[in-house]
Order: C-alpha cells, then structure tokens, then sequence
C-alpha cells in the first residue's frame, strides 16, 4: 500500500519534471497573443485563449519551468536554514540555544503571508526576492521541528557513547545525529516544497511577483485581472489550477508514504482475513465443589499473523491462591494475562481455546456479558503505570469514573469509596486530588491497584507490578497486596520475570517459554526436584546473594591503583539536596568494584562525571588513562543508522597511538571475537536492530575496549537483559577486568549481581557513601542500617541464605 | 503558576516589541530618503497631503532616530497610526477597525467551526479505523487540499455566484444598503458571508481532520486506552475523556496559531470576494503604494497573532496539568 502511494507520487512528479524541461523548448513565446480574446476551448486551441488572446495551453506547459523551479530551490533553502539552525540549537543547548529559539519563536510568531506581502512590498520585483521572501517568511517552523529532533536525539547513549570515544561535536552531529534524520529531512524537504509551491503562486496572484513572467501564479493572476470569472471563462484559469493540484498532490502523497513508512500505525490495517477459530466446546473437568479452580484456562492459543504468542497452554487458578507465572520475554506470559480480560485487539490476534471463570466461557462472552465480567470479577494491574494513568486526570477522578460508571454511585459516594480505597494501598487523603505526574513511582502503583480494586474482584492479574520499582519500594508493595490478598480473599495470577519473587511469594509457580508453560508446581518442588532443563537453567540464572568465596580478587599492595576519587560533589540544577557529597573511594587494577544504590543515590550522575560528561562542583578524581563506559539500554547505547563496524572502528582511530599501522578491520574483528560475538566478519557488517539484546550489550563492551581504557565503567548493564544472559555478561565483565588489568566500576541496583562479580562494594544513599568495603565481609555483616535494610529487601522470605 | 503566565507574557511582550521596531525600521533602513523613493513609486505623481502622510509615517529625518523612536511609540501607544495616503484624510487605525470586524465575524467563525467540525470527525475517523470515514476521507481531503484555496474560491464563485447564481458575487452586503443593527441588514450580511466561510471550511477542514486523526491513532495505542476499556468505561467516556482529551492538546496549539493567522490568512479568501476586511484593505494598500496603512495592517496582524497565541498558551496551561509547576 505504501510502495503504491510512493511510486504514483513520483510519476506524478517525473511527468511534470519533464515538462517543466521541455516545456520553454516547446513554446519559447507563450506569452504572445494568438488568438481572439477569450475563446472557448477548440481545435486550434485546446485550453482556448486568456483575456489578452494568448494560448492557455502554452502558457500552462511553459510557465512549469519556472514554478517549479523557485520551488523546489526555496524548498531546499528553507529545509537546509531549518535543519541548520534547529540543530544546532538543539543539540548545543544553552546559550545557543536560547538564542536560536528566540529568534526562530519570533519569526514563527510574525505572520507568514503579510510578512511576505510586506517585504515584497518593498523589494524589487522578481525570481531572487521572491526566493529571498519565501525563505524568510517558512524557515522557523522547520527550525522548531529540528531542534525537537535533536533534544530527543542528543540525549541517547550512542551521542554520550561518542562523545567519550572524544568525537568532536561537528563529527557526532554529522556522523550520529544526521544519519537518524533522514526521514525527517525528506519530509521537510517535501512539506517545504509544497509550502513553497503554495506560497509562491499566491503572491504572484496577489500581484506581487514578477507579472511579465510566465508562472502558474501570474497566469492566474491575469487571469482574475481579465476578469475571467464574470465572463465566466473558466478555461483561463482551470488547467492551472489543476496543474498545481496534480504536483501538490504528488508531493502528499511522496509524504504519506514517507509517514507510513516512519510510523507502522498509520497503515491501514486489513482487516483480518484469518478466520476466528469457532470455539471448541470444551468440557471443563467437574471437580469436587470444595475445590474447584476459580479461573480455568484449556488449550489457549494466541496468534498474531505467525507469531505463536500463547501455544497451547493449560492451567487452573485456585480460589485463594497465588500462581506465579515466571519467564523471559518473548514467553507469552503477559499475552496470557491480557487474553484473561480479553484485551486483545481481536482484529489481529487469532484465538482459541477456552476460559471458564464461573461456568462461562470467556472468550465466547458477548459485549454485554464481557462488561460485567471485567473488573467486577477479573481486574489487572498493568506494568508501567506512568503509561497507565491519564495525564490529564487526577487519581481521584480515576477512581471515581469506574465508579460511577459501573457501581452506579453517585459523586459523593464514589468519592468516600475512592478514599478508603487509597487508604486500603497506603495512600493519603490528598493524593485524591494529584495528577499522576505528581506522584512518584511507587505511589503511581499503588493507585493503580487501587483502580483495580475499585469493584470488588475475586480475581487479580498482576503484570510486572513492581519491576520498574527500587528494590526497597517493591518490598513494600509486595507487603501491601499479601495483605489484602488476606483481607478481601482475592486470587492472584502475578506475571514476572523475575523467578526468584515469584518463588518467594507465590503458592504455585508456573515456567512460560516460547509460548507454552513447561512446568507448574509448588516453589519447594521447583527448587528441589523441576522436572525440565529450561527451569533449571532459569533457577541458576538469578545469582543469590552469597558471593563465590575463592575468585574474590587478593588485595595485593602492589597493585596499582587507576582511580583516585576524593571528595566528589555535585547539585541538582533546581534542589538543595546533592547529587553527590562527598564521595571518595579508590579502584585498582584488575578489580571490580559495585557501586550499590537506589534511584537518587547519585549513581548515574557519578557515571556521568567519571567519564567527563558532567563536572563536579567540587572535588576531584584523577584516573591513570582513558576511561570508557557501558550503558544500561542495549537498544539505545548503539546507533541505529550505523553498523557494528562503525561504532568499533571510529575509537580505535581516535585513539590509534602513532606507529600503530595495524589494519582496523582485523582489530575490529580481534574486539568481535574477545567479546564472544562468532562470526565476526558478519557480525560487524549488521545493524543493530539486527542483533540481540545480549549481542548489543557484547557490542558496547567491545566499543568500550576499543579505546583502550584503563577503566571501565558498566552503568547497570544487564539490568535490561533477560536473566538468562545475564551471567555470561556479568562473568564476560569480570574475565576482562582479570586478564587485561583494567579497573571496572560496576553501578547497579541489584544486589546479587554485585555479589556475583565484584571484588568490593559501595553503598550509595542520597549521594554519600555509607558504606564500603570487601564484599563477602559486608554481606555477612553490613554495618549501616541502609546496607541492612537493601539486603532485607533482596534477601527474600524463602529464599536460601547459604549455598 | 503565575511565574509561567508572567514569563509567557514576557516573551510576547518582547516580540510584539521587535515587530514593532521592525515595522519603524524597515522603511528607514531603505537608502535615500524613504517619502522620495516611496513617492517616485507611486504610479501617479503624489499629492501634498499624501506626501506629508507619508513623512509622517516615515518620520522627518531631520530629527535623531532615536527621537523618531520614541515618538513613534507614543504614537502607537495612543492608537495614532498616520493617515492613509489612498484614503485620504481617513486615519489609518479607523480604516484598520473597520477592516477587523468583517475578519474576525468572517474568518474567526469559518475558523472555528472547521475546527470543530474537523477535530471531531478526525476523532471518529481514528476510532473506526476500518469504516468508511477513515477510508475515504483522508485520500479525498489530501486531493482537495492540493489545490490552491484561492482557485477553489474562484471555482466555488464561478460555479454557485455566476453560473448557478445562488450567492452574491462580492462584497461583505449589498452597495445599496446602509449597515445598520437590523434583522434585514444580518441576513443580507449572512448571504454574503456564506460562500466564502463556506470554501473556507471545505479548504482548512481537511488539515484538522488528518492532523487530529493522527494524533488520536498515537493516543489510542497506549496503555491507558487499555487500562480504561478495561475498567469497562463507556466507549463514549474512553473515547472523549481519555483519548480525544489527550490528542487534542497539540492540535490546539496549531488552532491558536491559525487564529491568530486569520487576520493575514483569510487574505486570499477576501480578494477573491472583495470582502472587505484587512487582508483585502492590504492587499489594496500594497497595489497604492498606501504605505502608511501597509505598516499599520502589518502591525495589527502581527499584534493579533501574538495575543492569539499567548490565548493559547493560557488554554494549554489550563487543559494539560503537566504544564503546571508542581503543587
């Protein structure tokens, strides 16, 4: 649909390109009278004849030239002063880009048409002002969308990533940023033509172009000077008018496609040729009436197009119960817990099967049914709940309007339930009246469960409820759903990646992998005796807290030291409260040290400052060489307009020390393969929307080394991997930072993870260190209350606490 | 809250100031003395009183700039914008008062009502993705958008006013009647009204539609559409409160832009009519040379644009609670 919309526009556009070619060749005196004034279209004329008796024809076909070449040239004028101005802006910030911004809101501001009546006006008719006036009158508003761009652009990891390999700004904008912008320069390109198109013929019609030349906008101009209209002469200016509608329209159709092609939801979505599967008639198994499962589901199958989201998956929720359902992405699991409230949108997805709730069958419920049935009986507790809640709304208002809607209370009433409510979640009174951008993480989930709450249901499904939550906050949450599980007796179906909470909190886990559920059982049975590999492989994947005793690292006197860090501080821009305060600490050769903290620790912001990006107000560090990092978003630390090759090669010749006369494709391929990445002459070829997120993270690595650096800093860099990948990265990092001597600070939130691969910890709190030392000896007995507390909140109830 | 209002007028201050600098500089920047060139333009030889009109615009060069410059913004300040050379001796601001009143009655309403109409189908037409509206819509308003307004207005003139002669060929009510607060005169003014608001909607429609339809189709993919069905919401609530409430937002913006356009935009619609309001009285003013009423337009225009969009600014700060510092 999308190559039909392209190719039409660009034939529309090639025939007139070609006419605007020939067109002055064909008719060198267009504007020569011919003919009697105002004949109707005939043999010898066919377009007939203006008011002044000259061919319409021929002025239409020879005025093609010059139209469309002051537009196409303004086009480009104004998208190339666009993307100048708004780029620069956006990307240097500041000063700059105050000064830009002023002076690109100004010129928006001005009105675009008067402005150009006005300085045409005053300038000398012909081709150059009219340029001049078009392009003064239509650069800023590409100017603003350019400089949007570039913020979004400039903030993602492979800039940063480039910036500490040491490019040079002129470098990243043209080799990082520009790449990513095609598409937006294109349909600048394309909006400012057809802009300039328009602009251009209406002040010719207006009179203020050059009237002795031969333009679609002076024939029309002539055209209501012949008083064409009131003598009802329609051919003088007919076939203009279609001739500029045609290339117009060429030019919106070249953006559609240009839009569909940026943005997938624009399509028009066939509708659904697959046919709905009749649901089979399933014969639930009758089981005694004491025990029987609140919530049945038999042989559920989820398609999409090919995609097998859910393969045929079987299982029973009992009333009271909690039943874990743990895997990776790609598992099917949230898919599941979607298809329990029927949420899928029905015309892309292919289901059957069956899901009994109460003797009726789910997925055969009819509109009015499938009403009663969802949050009365079923609710769900989405993932993000920043994405979940209206903006515009307060939290009350979110409460209430499920309320009213369903309860039929009136305001008052649905405005005392909402506030018990909040309080059931631990929330306050006034976090009735806040939007949701007011409210922290934590709080934004629990008043997303309080939404869930809101009609009574029996039955709760829990997506990922606390995984974009600090540790210590999950631990709270946690607490709080155990206790109205008890209160109001609900059943809970709790979707997570993460086994180990599951097998903590759960009654029941079951394992989810490619769409099918491989096993189910109690956590002590899964633990002890799981039947499938997969489950294993998984179990081992989540490293406990215990550190291995014999690989820590001897703290040899000889060793020398890389970073020095001494009394590191830095604010917020707009708060009292510090970054980081006073921060000192020492890493060595061949080490790896974590640095353990909250959000609001400081700990990304000492990334930051380690690896240049920022200052610090006050303090010092000094580092015996280069230092790299590795960010936490594999999907955003490499570009995606560049290939592997690209993002290696340019550090090392950054950092090339002279003599070196080494080739840089087998360098790259040496980094390919000491990272694990097979074949590497392939590998570097791919882009990266071509690799895995575990590939992408080997990647970044191998970038990292690329510059040779003395240390490496990993700022939660599996944190966004599934677990299963997770340990080979982790041991990846550690194997490194032995065999080469490099100094690794290892940031991370997740306890276990330092515990697997660090030689010593730091513990960040509000930006101070609270405490430091070797790790086996800090986790068996942490010192502060903070350390205690996060491995409170890690160690789970259930979990083993020795090997 | 007021810190963010009082900086917003900042800025709008500040350019309202710099268009008006602009508009005393541009004809002194000129070389030579700008009332000799002016007037060596000017088609027929000009006369005492226009010339002196035109000094007065342009100011006697005699005096310092700087002097120019501030009696120039006393000038302003008390409505005094020069007299009209080609309407001589009218005041420039009361041939631009007149000239605002049929734009505002003409453009503003045809504006708002294709907004309307336009948002709410864009709405409707992202909610049935499969319907007809969707299907058939944008494709047909992306051909009709393609032509230039102006030739529309010509056809639509040509075709209801000469051929069909269901409207009145030009003008704001008819030459014999005398504007007056009657029954009679509104109607006759609603006559002449009807075509040019209406190929102004047919012309703006389609760019709200498509744009709000766009929007909406982003909005209803998050999660919080979901969220909302789920609660089992009335689609009318999910589809308004939820949906429409936040794709509106940007869409707003450009409205506010385009109202404050409205005094320079509805320009071509104007001079297709002769409908007398300030894109027609500039239009004029330029094919005069009356540069005295050309400046004063263009400071009118440009001033109307700026309120609109400080207008805006206040709405978006009302409607969307992320604007708003925190409590």
């Amino acid at each position: 649909m999308r190559d039909t919309k392209a190719i039409t526009g660009l034939v529309v556009l090639a025939i007139f390109a070609l006419i605007a070619l020939v067109g002055p060749w064909l008719f060198p005196d267009a504007a020569l009278p011919v003919g009697r004034p105002l004949q109707a279209p005939s043999a010898s004329h066919w377009f007939g004849t203006t008011g002044q008796g000259q061919d319409v024809l021929a002025l239409t076909i020879a005025g093609t030239r010059a139209t469309l070449l002051v537009a196409f040239v303004v086009g480009a004028l104004v998208t190339f002063t666009g993307a100048l101005v708004g780029v620069t802006a956006g990307y240097l910030g500041g000063h700059a880009d105050r000064a830009l911004s002023f002076l690109t809101n100004v010129f928006l501001v001005i009105p675009g048409l008067p402005l150009a009546i006005v300085l045409a006006a005053y300038l000398r008719p012909g081709a150059a002002s009219l340029v001049a006036v078009l392009v003064l009158s239509g650069w800023a508003w590409h100017a603003r969308v350019f400089r949007a761009q570039a913020l979004t652009l400039r903030r993602r990891d492979y800039v940063h990533a480039a910036r500490i390999a040491g490019e040079h700004h002129a470098r990243v904008i043209v080799a990082e940023l520009l790449p990513n912008m095609t598409s937006l320069l294109a349909a600048a390109f394309i909006g400012a033509t057809t802009y300039a198109l328009a602009a251009m013929v209406g002040l010719e019609f207006l009179g203020l172009g050059d009237l002795g030349a031969v333009t679609w906008g002076a024939n029309l101009y002539w055209a209501a000077n012949d008083a064409a209209l009131l003598t009802g002469s329609w051919w003088v200016f007919v076939p203009t008018g279609l001739a500029i509608a045609l290339v117009g329209f060429g030019l919106i159709l070249l953006n559609a496609a240009l839009d569909e092609l940026t943005n997938p939801r624009l399509r028009r979505r066939p509708r659904s040729t697959a046919s709905r599967a009749p649901a089979p008639v399933t014969s639930f198994p009758s089981a005694p009436a004491a025990r029987a499962p609140i919530l049945s589901v038999r042989d559920l199958r989820v398609s999409f197009g090919d995609v097998h989201a859910v393969d045929g998956v079987s299982l029973d929720l009992m009333p009271g119960e909690v039943l874990g359902l743990a895997g990776e992405s790609g598992s099917g699991k949230s898919t599941l817990g979607y298809t329990l409230l029927r949420l899928l949108d029905e015309s892309a997805a292919t289901v059957s099967g069956g899901i009994a709730y109460a003797g009726a069958d789910v997925l055969a419920m009819d509109a009015r049914r499938l009403r009663a049935y969802r949050w009365a009986e079923v609710a769900m507790v989405f993932q993000g709940a920043l994405d979940a809640l209206n903006p515009v709304l307060t939290a009350g208002d979110q409460i209430v309007d499920v309320l009213r809607a369903r309860a039929g209370l009136d305001r008052k009433a649905a405005r005392a339930r909402a506030l018990e409510l909040l309080g059931r979640v631990g929330l306050e009174p006034h976090h009735l009246d806040a939007y949701p951008h007011q409210l922290s993480g934590g709080m934004r989930q629990r008043v997303v469960i309080a939404i869930a709450l809101a009609l009574s249901p029996k039955v709760l499904v829990l997506d990922e409820p606390t995984t974009a939550l600090d540790v210590i906050v999950q631990r709270e949450i946690l607490v709080h759903i155990e206790r109205l599980r008890r209160e109001l007796g609900l059943s809970i179906v709790f979707i997570s990646h993460d086994l180990p909470l599951l097998l903590a909190f759960a009654d029941r886990v079951g394992v989810m992998r490619n769409g099918r559920l491989l096993e189910v059982d109690t956590p002590a049975e899964l633990r002890a005796h799981a039947t499938q590999p997969y489950t294993r492989q998984l179990l081992a994947a989540f490293p406990s807290l215990t550190p291995p005793g014999t690989s820590a690292l001897p703290i040899a006197p000889d060793r020398p030291t890389l970073l020095e860090v001494r009394g590191l501080t830095r604010h917020f821009a707009r708060s009292p409260a510090p970054a980081l305060d006073d921060v000192s600490f020492d890493v060595q050769a061949g080490e790896v040290l974590a640095v353990v903290g909250e959000s609001g620790s400081g700990k990304s912001t000492l990334a930051r400052i380690l690896t240049g990006l920022e200052a610090p107000d006050r303090g010092a560090f000094t580092v015996a060489g280069a230092v790299q990092m590795v960010f936490q978003d594999p999907f955003a630390s490499l570009n995606p307009a560049r290939r592997v090759h690209h993002h290696l090669a340019r550090p090392l010749v950054l950092h090339r020390r002279d003599g070196d006369l080494t080739d840089v494709d087998a360098r790259v391929h040496e980094l390919l393969a000491t990272v694990g990445l097979e074949p590497a002459a392939e590998i570097a070829r791919r882009f990266p929307h071509q690799l895995s997120g575990g590939q992408r993270q080997r990647v970044a690595l191998a970038r990292a080394l690329a510059a040779a650096p003395e240390l490496l800093v990993a700022d939660e860099p599996t944190s966004m991997l599934d677990a299963s990948l997770r340990a080979d990265l982790l041991a990846l990092l550690r194997r490194l930072a032995r065999e080469r001597g490099l100094g690794v600070v290892f940031i991370t939130h997740d306890l276990p993870s330092a515990a697997a691969i660090a030689d010593r910890v730091l513990v960040l709190r509000r930006g101070r260190v609270v405490e430091a030392g070797p790790i086996a000896a800090t986790l068996r007995a942490p010192t502060h209350a903070y350390t205690r507390e996060l491995l409170e909140a890690a160690r789970l109830p259930g979990a083993p606490s020795s090997p | 809250m007021t810190r963010v209002v009082l900086s917003r007028l900042g800025f709008y201050l500040v350019a309202a100031w710099a268009a008006l600098t602009l508009n005393f500089l541009v004809p002194r920047l000129m070389p030579g003395d700008a009332t000799t060139v002016m007037a060596g333009r000017m088609s027929a030889s000009a006369s005492p009183e226009q010339i002196a009109a035109m000094r007065a615009a342009f100011g006697d060069t005699d005096a310092p700039l700087t002097t120019q410059y501030v009696t120039y913004l006393g000038d302003i300040a008390r409505g005094d914008l020069g007299r009209s050379t080609s309407q001589y001796p009218a005041r420039v601001a009361d041939v631009i008062a007149t000239g605002l009143v049929w734009t505002l009655a003409l453009g503003g309403l045809a504006l708002t009502f294709s907004f309307i109409l336009g948002t709410a189908l864009g709405v409707l037409a992202a909610w049935r993705r499969s319907g007809w509206l969707d299907a058939l819509l944008p494709p047909v308003l992306a051909l009709s958008g393609a032509f230039p307004y102006f030739w529309l207005a010509m056809l639509a003139l040509h075709l209801f006013g000469f051929t069909l002669g269901w409207a009145p060929l030009r003008h704001a009510y008819c030459d014999h009647l005398e504007p007056a607060w009657s029954l009679r005169f509104a109607v006759d003014v609603a006559q002449h009204a009807a075509l040019p608001a209406l190929t102004i909607v047919v012309a703006t429609i389609g760019g709200w539609l498509v744009s709000m339809r766009n929007t909406m189709i982003g909005v209803l993919g998050t999660e919080q559409i979901t969220l909302a069905r789920a609660k089992g919401l009335s689609s009318r609530r999910v589809l308004w409160a939820y949906a429409a409430r936040n794709a509106i937002l940007p869409n707003l913006t450009s409205f506010g832009m385009a109202l404050g356009f409205i005094l320079g935009g509805s320009l071509l619609t104007e001079i297709v009519f002769s409908y007398p309001g300030t894109g027609y009285l500039l239009i004029q003013a330029v094919r005069t040379q009356d540069y005295p009423l050309m400046q004063g337009l263009f400071l009118a225009i440009t001033l109307a644009v700026l309120a609109a969009n400080f207008l805006v600014d206040l709405l978006t700060l009302a409607l969307d609670p992320r604007t708003r510092p925190h409590a």
